[in-house]
């Protein structure tokens, strides 16, 4: 007899003879979908490897290597929104970018510069920006899903998988990190050549045209006694080990403490502990540091949006001071010129 | 654990597995230890609240089935007022304690309570009516008393429908719990496709339009005019697709197992009126305050004006169940008014259509009447969603004034996210459109396999490519 199905209004339906058992279908059924998953995969996987803003575009186009910068800027937000390397690669003369990435710590900084070196010739200078909060010990990672379409550059991956384990299912498992972290949205926009204008970056720098906001007045009135930034075992450990990196490759190093807010920074009540940490490991390495957090710009609020980020106006003041400095250093090392 | 978590896509296919493997005396017990774990999964402790309820009404059903009169009433009420106290006292305290502390303010005494630090336990007004519906039916000797602890335990805390319903019925959940379920595959697969249309309905649609209508009405007194109108509508769709889609899971997870819950959910916005909108709306809330509410206050059966009475009260108890806010109970109340309206302008209206010579079947008068339904129903859900009653206010007064603002000013929603809710919107409106006309599994089923299986396959990755899966809850937890 032909099998059937009935519907809701007892209607009934002639059923397709089923090619196997349900047993087997139990079992090809969700082996086939898992054996799908591996090509949607890579498909998504060159969508994010396309996309050009934000930060999977700077970590494409470190991941791509063909930057071949003279002059290396890496960091957090920070150096993201304050060093424009068009300035600065007109006053030093050497073609700068900036592979700062938003809300990343020092440990996955250092990934991006080892990844960075893997796929480049070794520029002459890295300047790493540094913040307050530097030297804190990382317990995450901050923007997952921008790891997505690189976890096969092993710098990378590991620095995320020491943070979270996780990352190794999003690694041998398809489409889990993708759906997990919302990474699906950003590779299907890289797949159809959809860019995000808020997301654009000029050589890695991106422009905040914005002006104070009230982020800070918040920010006061939560910590109205101030804050302690741990300095940590693992904090020092990561900048040690960019520090190290730079030597074992010949690269001059700067750590550049950028522009914060004047008010903000009497907010920190160990400032001097974390000063004197930056100071003592960089004269270990005979690193100089470029303190900026009293430079008059730290004290004009129109430079800035908030307490830690200048505006684009603050950004371009810094970025000519950092030229300026930068050129006169080439100038006076002879080993950089 | 939300069903949309990645815990939960280890935790279903485990427990359903295991609940097969284990011979049927063993099942209620690995049932409630799932349960108990999908509950703890939000905050652990609260799982003493759940047990407290489950204890005092486990007891006081026993109590009046065994006594009469006054004390078989005196264990009713002493269940019931100790059941509603937990749900007033996590639920409503800080409610009740603000408004006083305003009223002491406005008249210039000092109020002294503080509120409350407490987190509203995860789907508390849920299991609270499913525990009163059990001894009230218990008392009207409707059902006898459940005397094996486990198993009424499981009634309460049944983990597909513990958080945010189905309201369940004792008489229809219970005996279920007892009878054995085989493996079944078609109704295993039918259970699966149920759970796979609640997904979509929720991380594709639901979620996609939270971040539109979160940018809107987190801040509604930046827009005005066709934005607020469109982020009202989108709205209507985001908690039906949010609320219909959990209700869906809900089901299919059970239906996997072999329970089969109440349907929740029947097209609402095909209503072509609000009377008809809350016979397929939250249909087991619906007809839970319909069964222990409105017919307890005489119904429909008393005079004119005190059934309208009997009517607004009813739903202003609803929109406070929905929560502790002046915006919910107006939302409710509002709903209540509208159908009290509906009674009374009803001569006037088949007046006119006398009158027009338009005969109620036409499709043009059904296609009128929906669009007035909804359109009605939108102007309540501005109450419902918004944060405050100034919110309210605002978007009421501005949403019809003409606005420059763009359509899709709001950061995180672009014309990406737009073309695919508005295309999975679609493809929503034509599988309910077609479930109405006979269901589409049978149809599917007369397929042959390689036509079958891509097209389930292009469904699912559909879901996974294009749904929001970064752990949002489901709105109808907060209640």
């Amino acid at each position: 007899m032909e099998p059937s199905t009935r519907s809701s209004d007892g209607q009934l339906f002639p059923t397709a003879r089923p090619c196997c058992g349900f047993r087997a279908r139990l079992v090809w059924f969700p082996l086939i979908f898992l054996t799908l998953c591996w090509p949607v995969q890579l498909l998504l996987i060159r969508g994010l490897n396309q996309c050009e803003g934000g930060n999977v575009g700077t970590l494409n186009q470190v991941v791509r290597g063909s930057l071949d910068a003279q002059i290396l800027i890496s960091g957090s937000s920070r150096a993201v929104y304050h060093f424009d390397p068009r300035i600065i690669e007109r006053h030093a003369g050497k073609k700068t970018f900036n592979i700062g990435r938003d809300g990343t710590k020092l440990d996955e900084q250092l990934a991006l510069l080892k990844t960075y070196l893997r796929h480049h010739s070794k520029p002459e200078c890295v300047i790493q920006n540094l913040d307050g909060f530097s030297l804190r010990a990382n317990d995450g990672v901050t923007d997952p899903m921008q790891y997505m379409g690189s976890l096969k550059e092993p710098e990378l991956y590991q620095a995320a998988v020491s943070q979270r384990r996780y990352f190794m299912i999003y690694r041998y498992f398809p489409l889990v990190g993708f759906v997990r972290e919302g990474a699906i949205k950003p590779a299907i926009q890289g797949l159809l050549g959809i860019s995000d204008a808020a997301e654009n970056r000029f050589q890695g720098y991106r422009p905040q045209n914005l002006t104070w906001t009230s982020e800070f007045a918040t920010f006061k009135k939560q910590h109205a006694s101030g804050v302690e930034w741990p300095v940590d075992a693992g904090g020092r450990q990561a900048l040690q080990g960019i520090m190290e990196l730079c030597q074992k490759e010949g690269i001059k190093l700067v750590l550049v403490y950028s522009p914060e807010y004047i008010e903000s920074q009497l907010l920190t009540r160990n400032r001097s502990e974390i000063f004197n940490a930056f100071h003592s490991m960089a004269n270990a390495f005979q690193a100089p540091v470029w303190d900026y957090s009293q430079d008059p710009i730290s004290a004009d609020k129109n430079c800035f949006y908030n307490s830690q980020h200048l505006n684009q106006n603050g950004a371009s003041l810094f970025s000519e001071k950092v030229g300026n400095r930068l050129a006169n250093y080439y100038y006076s090392n002879p080993s950089l010129r | 654990m939300l069903f949309n978590s990645h815990q939960f896509a280890i935790f279903f296919p485990v427990v359903t597995l295991l609940y097969f493997m284990l011979p049927h005396r063993a099942r209620w017990g690995l049932l409630l230890a799932a349960s108990c774990a999908f509950y703890m999964a939000f905050v652990p402790a609260y799982i003493l609240i759940l047990a407290v309820t489950i204890i005092i009404d486990y007891v006081a059903a026993i109590y009046i089935d065994k006594t009469s009169g006054r004390f078989k009433k005196l264990w009713l009420v002493g269940s019931i007022v100790s059941t509603c106290l937990v749900l007033v006292v996590f639920k409503y305290f800080n409610f009740i304690n603000a408004n006083l502390d305003a009223l002491a303010h406005f008249i210039g005494w000092n109020y002294p309570v503080k509120a409350l630090g407490f987190l509203l336990p995860i789907g508390l007004s849920f299991h609270t009516f499913q525990s009163l519906s059990y001894v009230i039916e218990v008392y009207r000797g409707h059902l006898k008393p459940e005397r094996h602890f486990g198993i009424y335990s499981l009634y309460v805390m049944f983990y597909p429908q513990l958080v945010a319903g189905p309201i369940e019925r004792p008489q229809n959940l219970l005996h279920q719990f007892r009878e054995p379920h085989r493996f079944d595959y078609d109704r295993v697969t039918s259970g699966l496709w149920l759970m796979a249309w609640g997904f979509f309905k929720k991380c594709v649609i639901a979620d996609r339009l939270a971040v539109y209508v979160n940018g809107i009405y987190g801040h509604p007194t930046e827009f005005s005019g066709l934005v607020l109108v469109l982020a009202t509508v989108a709205f209507a769709y985001q908690i039906y697709c949010d609320f219909s889609g959990y209700s869906d899971i809900a089901i299919g997870t059970a239906r996997v197992m072999g329970f089969k819950l109440m349907t929740n959910f029947n097209r609402p916005y095909a209503s072509t009126s609000i009377a008809e909108f809350w016979k397929r709306w939250h249909i087991s809330l619906s007809t839970w305050f319909r069964d222990y509410v409105y017919l307890p206050l005489g119904g429909n059966r008393v005079p004119r004006a005190r059934w309208y009475f009997n009517l607004l009260l009813t739903f202003v108890i609803s929109g406070l169940w929905h929560g502790a806010n002046w915006t919910f109970i107006l939302w409710g109340a509002l709903n209540g008014f509208y159908l009290v309206m509906g009674l009374v302008s009803a001569p006037f209206r088949a007046m006119v259509k006398r009158t027009l010579g338009m005969a109620p079947e036409e499709a043009g008068s059904q296609f009128f009447r929906t669009a007035c339904t909804f359109a009605l129903t939108c102007f309540a859900w501005i109450f419902f969603r918004s944060n405050t009653m100034a919110d309210a206010w605002h978007i009421v007064t501005h949403f019809w004034r003409p606005s420059n603002a763009p359509l899709f000013a709001v950061p995180g929603f672009s014309a990406y996210d737009a073309v695919i809710v508005l295309f999975a919107m679609a493809v929503l409106e034509m599988g309910q459109w077609l479930q109405q006309r006979g269901e589409i599994r049978p149809y599917l089923r007369r397929l042959p396999v390689p036509i079958r299986w891509p097209l389930y396959y292009a469904f699912l990755f559909f879901i996974l490519v294009f749904g929001l899966f970064q752990r949002s809850q489901f709105i109808y937890f907060q209640f």
